[in-house]
């Protein structure tokens, strides 16, 4: 086991200092069991996975006079379960003032950008990690790509993304789907799993890192697609009992909390998923099953640019070879978008791509209505 | 989790919402209430909790289900789905903060739009231990109360568990008497839905 990890870490390391930087290899490292291994891995590799350049990034003046401040110290005063109980309150202290301005900097930077409550959990995930200096490039890049969806004014693109989760769980578990529709439960138990990488609900910060690995390594609805492996993992549990909304939303919420959360199993199972059924193969789905809207396939590519990024043992497991896939993604291509957006391969521009998709698909309801709001995004 | 909660054979189940500014001390309140213990840092709600407490009023076995929702502004428009077909509301403030306190009416106009008219409302000045820093007069806040008809305005401190199980079972008498005196008995089938398909609630008039 030891060796094994020794192994891996040598070839996040090889990875790391080839020239150019083997940003394929990084990703199928930090999605394969056990992920990045390390906190010092993490501050190296997850750079790469945000395609932050700049890590030196200057954070701006008087960040306090932001207007949410009060609100973030609220926040921040309440996240001290979120630091290891054998820290001393000082160094608790510190960071959190740390945090604060962190959190504020960003604010500061992209005034488009609202803060919600559970931002903070995510920042402390960082800043665990990563420390103060290197922290506010990466959140600041996480929050303008992966993150957006959730810090537009109004929370509705986050509730739409959430109903992705339906049609994820009923290419497994139609069973399920009709129970949980009959209990009329809705989506919303997962809010808080999803807008906090599960920050908020995972009970071990290693987990939480672990996951981190993961998500930063693929398209902005793999939180989503984790959140139906964890369902799915509980179909027995959520279904023995009265079809009952309150009964049901409370095993719901609970299922995330476990300490016991097989995280390689539900990982591995998620990307497989997200291989099987791309967000472009949902989508069709999703709006049948809200019946309000048209098929929004304009995103769909960026979905499949996503996809050539999962590990190849995964693609071949499932007989999908990423030269099909480019075939596919060539034929389906919008006229409408941007070329350069569709041969670039960085990081960047799968999660612009996946965060504008996300909202675009999973909330359309008719063209007018969402191309404004697209507009916004680019 | 509470199994023993789940299964507890009951007489009335009543859907008690709670809502208030964030940091006026919700989750302290769900949390004395239900388990009897006090988080000195407790961590902000994301999103909406929700926990069950059976209680006993004039003989009768009460089911208390408390929807313990975020108090950020930009939650509203997905707390506002938990709202339909509540029995009751518990609106809570900070009595240091008096933002919160002036924020009574915006939550107060939110129940008006979204909940049953005959909901029941109860107002909670929370953190009443805090003397010296007291921001409101008991009489602002029971004028404020009367304002909106509440059943009754209480000032808690969840943190020395002050009047906190007394707020919620003078929620439930009021309750109890309602729906008793309608002949109304609560069956445990006539939830309200979160269903997607029907989308979070943004101005229909219940």
């Amino acid at each position: 086991m030891q060796s094994k990890r020794k192994l891996k870490a040598a070839h996040i390391v090889e990875a790391l200092q080839s020239e150019p930087v083997d940003i394929h290899s990084l990703r199928k490292l930090s999605i394969s069991p056990g992920g990045l291994l390390s906190r010092k891995l993490r501050c190296q590799v997850w750079p790469h996975l945000l395609d932050v350049t700049d890590t030196h990034l200057k954070c701006p003046k008087n960040v306090r006079m932001h207007p949410e401040c009060r609100q973030v110290q609220l926040d921040v005063n309440r996240s001290g379960g979120r630091f290891p109980s054998t820290m001393p309150k000082e160094e608790v202290d510190i960071l959190q003032e740390q945090l604060t301005d962190l959190i504020l900097s960003v604010l500061c930077t992209h005034s488009e950008l609202n803060y919600y409550q559970g931002y903070h959990d995510i920042c402390v995930t960082f800043l665990l990690v990563c420390g103060k200096q290197l922290s506010f490039p990466l959140v600041e890049r996480l929050s303008t790509y992966h993150l957006r969806d959730f810090m537009v004014r109004s929370m509705d693109s986050t509730a739409d993304i959430l109903n992705y989760l339906i049609p994820i769980l009923e290419k497994s578990n139609p069973e399920l789907v009709k129970y949980i529709e009959k209990s009329e439960v809705g989506t919303l138990f997962a809010l808080s799993w999803l807008i906090t990488w599960y920050s908020y609900v995972v009970p071990k910060q290693e987990d939480i890192e672990r996951l981190y690995d993961f998500f930063l390594s693929c398209h902005p609805l793999m939180p989503v697609y984790f959140a139906a492996q964890i369902v799915l993992d509980n179909a027995d549990n959520i279904m023995d009992g009265e079809c009952e909304m309150a009964r049901v939303y409370q095993v719901l919420l609970q299922t995330a909390r476990k300490t016991d959360l097989p995280l390689e199993t539900l990982i591995s199972k998620a990307a497989d998923f997200y291989i099987q059924f791309p967000p472009s193969s949902l989508s069709v789905t999703a709006i049948d099953y809200y019946k309000d809207g048209l098929a929004m396939s304009t995103f769909c590519d960026y979905a499949l640019v996503a996809q050539h990024e999962l590990p190849d043992a995964v693609l071949r497991r499932r007989g999908l070879y990423s030269s099909d896939r480019t075939e596919s993604s060539v034929n389906t291509r919008p006229s409408n978008a941007d070329s350069t957006h569709w041969s670039a391969a960085k990081t960047a521009a799968v999660a612009v791509g996946g965060a504008v998709g996300a909202a675009a698909i999973a909330g359309a309801v008719n063209l007018l209505e969402w191309a404004p709001h697209l507009l916004g995004y680019l | 989790m509470n199994p023993n909660n789940d299964t507890e054979p009951y007489d009335y189940l009543f859907k008690i919402v709670l809502i208030g500014d964030a940091g006026v001390g919700k989750t302290c309140i769900v949390q004395r209430f239900k388990s009897g213990v006090w988080v000195e840092s407790q961590a902000s709600t994301i999103g909406v909790d929700f926990c069950m407490k059976s209680c006993e009023v004039n003989g009768k076995k009460i089911k208390l289900q408390v929807w313990d929702t975020a108090g950020q502004e930009r939650f509203r428009t997905i707390t506002q789905s938990y709202y339909r077909s509540a029995n009751g509301v518990v609106c809570a403030f900070d009595l240091t903060r008096q933002s919160t306190f002036l924020n009574v009416e915006k939550w107060m106009n939110d129940v008006s739009k979204f909940c049953e008219e005959n909901v029941s409302k109860l107002l909670i000045g929370n953190k009443c231990d805090l003397t010296e820093e007291r921001a409101v007069s008991r009489e602002e806040c029971a004028k404020v109360g009367s304002y909106y008809s509440v059943v009754d305005y209480i000032e808690t401190s969840a943190k020395d568990n002050t009047n906190i199980e007394a707020s919620f079972i003078k929620l439930a008498t009021v309750l109890l008497e309602k729906h008793s005196s309608s002949n109304l008995q609560q069956e445990p089938n006539t939830v309200f839905g979160l269903g997607s398909r029907t989308k979070p609630v943004k101005s229909t008039c219940c």
